[in-house]
């Protein structure tokens, strides 16, 4: 296992999204690798419903930066939320546009799950995850 | 008073009339191409995207690509099946899954069509008469694939009357041309319901 002694920046964002007709103004939460994560909601309907968990990074062995984050729900009916990780580079150019899309997401009843992302190139050197509501 | 009601109601077709003429059909927004922005149950850019996304992703992280050197692909034929009764362009999946890894630095790929059309651009040089042979350039040192990238797209479409339901399933794999071993396969599905 290849480990890069990389800052890593690493926001956790909710995004408010009802159906994708609105949205307020994104917050991103820069942080190195030797602090814990932080996380930044502001989507308050989204932070009663959803926990993240502690999001990891590291680097696999083909030297391509993964980022894990877990993703909890609070309510007991189903949620369907769409996800995004977008990566940029060691001068927060982002990189690999084309394979920063939203995906869905289904979460069972107060269930939870770890969403994995893996950077589209080396050169990756940071992300950041973005949640909202899906439809 | 009945006259004047009929005018009204002329001057008011008449207006609405002009309305539609005038009228550009509604409003163009302009939406980010990597949204989920599902109009309807069949295949659409959303589906390219989750699958050519979960391919790349998979392939990048597979440990087929752990040694320093860069492995030679080339893209074999994607099979639609034969229940498959929409347009899914097949040639866009493999140019963006091949974009997008050739962009990760990870993989090369080779140019089957460019070798195609230089085998035949080579025999009219070989043949024509009218051609300054002082400037034919030399070709060669063409790099053989290590792997071929193959895969199949099925679907299941079910209506019930009250519900479509379209299933998609796009599976690949990287088939080791020295030992047939297949190094690499992953599937994605995808699955769409519409309430009538």
């Amino acid at each position: 296992m290849k480990q890069k002694s990389i800052s890593v920046i690493m926001g956790i964002l909710g995004v408010f999204s009802a159906y994708g007709c609105t949205s307020n103004s994104l917050k991103v939460a820069n942080q190195s690798l030797s602090l814990p994560p932080q996380v930044v909601i502001n989507n308050v309907q989204l932070q009663k419903e959803i926990t993240i968990g502690i999001g990891s990074d590291r680097t696999n062995d083909n030297d391509i930066l993964e980022a894990f984050v877990d993703v909890q729900s609070k309510v007991s009916n189903a949620v369907t939320l769409q996800y995004r990780f977008r990566w940029f580079d060691k001068e927060d150019y982002e990189v690999g546009q084309n394979m920063s899309m939203w995906l869905p997401l289904f979460l069972e009843p107060k269930d939870s799950i770890k969403v994995t992302g893996v950077a589209p190139t080396p050169k990756a050197d940071s992300f950041k995850f973005y949640l909202k509501k899906g439809n | 008073m009945n006259i004047l009601k009929k005018k009204n109601i002329l001057a008011l077709a008449l207006l609405l009339t002009f309305l539609g003429c005038v009228s550009n059909g509604g409003k163009v927004v302009r939406v980010d191409p990597r949204g989920l922005h599902d109009t309807d149950a069949n295949y659409g850019a959303e589906d390219l995207h989750l699958f050519t996304q979960k391919m790349v992703t998979s392939m990048l992280q597979s440990s087929f690509l752990n040694g320093s050197k860069n492995p030679y692909i080339a893209l074999g034929n994607i099979t639609l099946n034969r229940g498959i009764d929409e347009h899914i362009d097949v040639k866009l999946i493999k140019n963006v899954i091949r974009t997008n890894l050739i962009k990760s630095e990870k993989v090369n790929f080779i140019d089957n069509e460019h070798i195609k059309q230089l085998e035949n651009e080579i025999d009219y040089q070989n043949s024509s008469k009218y051609l300054d042979k002082s400037t034919v350039k030399k070709v060669g040192g063409f790099i053989a694939r290590d792997y071929t990238m193959s895969g199949d797209i099925h679907a299941i479409k079910k209506d019930n009357g009250a519900i479509l339901d379209n299933f998609y399933a796009l599976s690949l794999r990287l088939t080791d041309v020295k030992t047939s071993a297949v190094v690499w396969s992953e599937e994605k599905e995808i699955r769409k319901q519409v309430s009538k």
